[in-house]
């Protein structure tokens, strides 16, 4: 228990910022037009507006209750969105089947139980199967492996 | 009248009886009980991966594989809350209370067959509620204007926000967000770009698979990468040890009956889904039990009313969807995504001119409910021994899945590199406590809804009133306001009681 709810502290100070950007941008970027004849600018402004509001309700109250103090997982979460960006980085140049096994390396060190001959075999799984279902079955505009230099 | 039925009927069953519907309906509720089986990945998840492939398929068999996963879950669902006390979806959470119990006094079998049994009971309530409900619905929604649709939307998201979340607020400025997401792109009266931030790849907009990949998918694996989710197994499953005693059949009617009602009346109130639905026939029938200290500890009917009552849900949660094109839940969502993906937009006048869609899937309904009776307990084992094998060999096997399906959509890395955003963002909703339910929502309905509110004011010549003159509007409205009201109090209350508990 910490003296101040941070969760929500935090959460609505967000929800705040980007609420006031969107009715920012909205009337600065963009032409609200009348109520009769709608701009582009004017349903973003009012949604703004709202999302703002909901922030500074959420937060306000936060700062005068206890709550729970916020926990992350940085290691599940860096591991998990690195092998992601590997694989959308590695698909184009090198290939289905490389980009596949570097992102299950990658993913695998999230939990980081098993033993590289395990996470291996796995490899070697996904890799059949992706192969398999994705470029055989539908036909997937990738070349298996590639060397780009 | 009848014979409109049955014509409805045949010109179904020639749709949904076709060898390759056949298939996509067997393969979607294999699909649904393997993600139903697996705790961490639920419908949303499996069907938001198979919407790559989905671009390639016909919109009738698509919905008829994707309605699969959705009602295909909650039986997979119940198998692993019974055998390993893990919920396997959220909808059949609540079975874990008495049917773990049940599967340590060695009663797992008769567990796992009334709850097939009950859970077919409560999608046939489903089907012909729907059956006999939706024309009369299409009839109705004919006259109606924008100002009607607006109106309608507005319930289903405020109903979404603030009865399924711990929090309205929270609740209401997901929607928010949703929404806002869903206006990025370019404006189609102005032809303006609207928060692109410059990438012109978000010019058609946000992608929903991207999105409900990354927020949904991503963010679940990322919080469950590291939790052991191996149960222990109590009994051994026998053909034998499945027959119900003349006691449990008693017990099990009723509960059956009335966990179908409250399932099919909730599922088709937009915003609460199979999971709350369960909740409620739980608590209803404890509270008519005649013994009600027998429940947590292996009472029949509580097992019995909230299987019935998710899978009434389930199948009724197509009646708005399809009738009026608003979804009363994001897998719904994401059916109505499936639709417009192919250039159909669902209302009223779907079921008159496409028929063949509308009631094909509905006896797909049918057909794939008695495959799940039939083929339900003989792959129980099968769905046992996977969920022996450790987690960490298959959440890197599921991020795979997700990143090659986000390629897919256009193939274009920038979708993979959208997941991973959208999984960031809906890892931080979790950590703060946000619902994520709500979003999905407002992304979809964000655009109808700026479309319906620009048209209505345009008609009434900027009068905000045309909302609150046209009689059905002004009704729905109203709800709408009480609905607003009473989670307000009882959220109010439900807070004053804690802090009173606390001081105290």
């Amino acid at each position: 228990m910490q003296n101040r709810d941070f969760q929500d502290i935090a959460g609505g100070a967000i929800l705040l910022m980007i609420g006031g950007y969107a009715a920012l941008h909205s009337l600065a970027e963009l032409s609200t037009g009348t109520v009769g004849r709608m701009g582009p600018g004017m349903f973003p402004t009012i949604i703004g507006v709202f999302i703002a509001v909901m922030g500074l309700l959420i937060m306000v109250p936060a700062f005068f209750r206890s709550g729970q103090p916020i926990s992350f997982d940085l290691r599940s979460t860096a591991m998990i969105l690195l092998s992601i960006l590997v694989f959308g980085l590695m698909i184009r140049p090198f290939g289905l089947v490389p980009a596949v096994i570097a992102q299950t390396v990658v993913a695998s060190l999230a939990d980081g139980k098993r033993s590289w001959r395990e996470i291996a075999m796995l490899c070697l799984l996904l890799c059949t199967l992706a192969t398999l279902i994705f470029k055989l079955g539908f036909g997937l505009q990738v070349p298996i492996a590639n060397w780009p230099w | 009248m009848e014979n409109d039925l049955i014509s409805s009927i045949s010109i179904g069953l020639a749709t949904a009886l076709t060898w390759s519907n056949l298939g996509f309906c067997l393969g979607g509720v294999l699909l649904g009980m393997f993600v139903g089986v697996l705790p961490g990945i639920g419908a949303m998840t499996a069907i938001s991966m198979l919407m790559p492939l989905v671009y390639h398929l016909d919109p009738t068999s698509a919905l008829i594989m994707l309605g699969g996963i959705w009602y295909g879950t909650a039986y997979g669902g119940s198998i692993a809350s019974i055998l390993l006390n893990l919920p396997g979806t959220p909808s059949t959470a609540v079975t874990c209370l008495d049917g773990y119990p049940m599967a340590r006094q060695g009663r797992a079998g008769i567990a796992l067959f009334m709850t097939t049994v009950a859970s077919f009971f409560g999608a046939s309530v489903g089907i012909v509620l729907m059956m006999l409900f939706s024309p009369v619905i299409v009839n109705v929604a004919f006259n109606f204007t924008s100002a009607e649709y607006f109106s309608l939307m507005v319930l289903g998201l405020i109903a979404a926000s603030t009865i399924s979340a711990e929090s309205p607020v929270k609740g209401l400025a997901m929607v928010g967000i949703g929404i806002l997401l869903g206006l990025v792109g370019m404006d189609l009266y102005a032809s303006v770009p609207r928060f692109t931030l410059g990438f012109y790849e978000l010019l058609e907009g946000i992608s929903l698979v991207a999105l409900a990949l990354g927020i949904f998918g991503v963010a679940e694996i990322i919080a469950s990468a590291r939790i052991d989710q191996s149960g222990t197994l109590m009994s051994k499953v026998t053909f034998r040890s499945m027959i119900p005693t003349q006691d449990d059949r008693r017990r099990s009617l009723m509960p059956m009956v009335r966990g179908s009602g409250v399932g099919a009346f909730f599922g088709i109130l937009p915003g609460i889904g199979p999971s709350i639905a369960s909740f409620l026939a739980y608590a209803w029938e404890r509270k008519v039990a005649d013994e009600p200290q027998r429940f947590g500890h292996g009472a029949i009917e509580g097992i019995i009313a909230p299987e019935a009552a998710n899978n009434a849900a389930d199948q009724a949660a197509f009646i708005p969807t399809m009738t009026l094109g608003i979804p009363g839940s994001p897998t719904m969502a994401l059916i109505i995504g499936v639709l417009i993906i192919h250039g159909i937009t669902p209302g009223p006048t779907l079921v008159t001119e496409r028929p063949d869609l509308f009631w094909g899937l509905i006896m797909s309904f049918w057909i794939g409910n008695i495959l799940l009776l039939i083929i339900n307990i003989p792959l129980i084992g099968i769905w046992v021994r996977l969920l022996q094998v450790p987690y960490g060999y298959l959440y890197p096997a599921v991020v795979m899945f997700m990143c090659i399906g986000a390629f897919t959509i256009h193939n274009n890395p920038f979708d993979v590199f959208s997941i991973m955003v959208f999984g960031l963002v809906g890892y931080g909703m979790r950590v703060l406590a946000f619902p994520v339910a709500p979003l999905i929502l407002g992304f979809v309905l964000g655009p109808l809804m700026e479309e319906h509110f620009r048209r209505a004011m345009t008609i009434s010549f900027g009068d905000p009133m045309v909302f609150l003159q046209r009689p059905v509007s002004a009704g729905i409205l109203a709800i709408t306001a009480l609905f607003l009201l009473f989670s307000l109090v009882s959220f109010i209350r439900t807070k004053a009681a804690g802090t009173r508990a606390r001081g105290g």
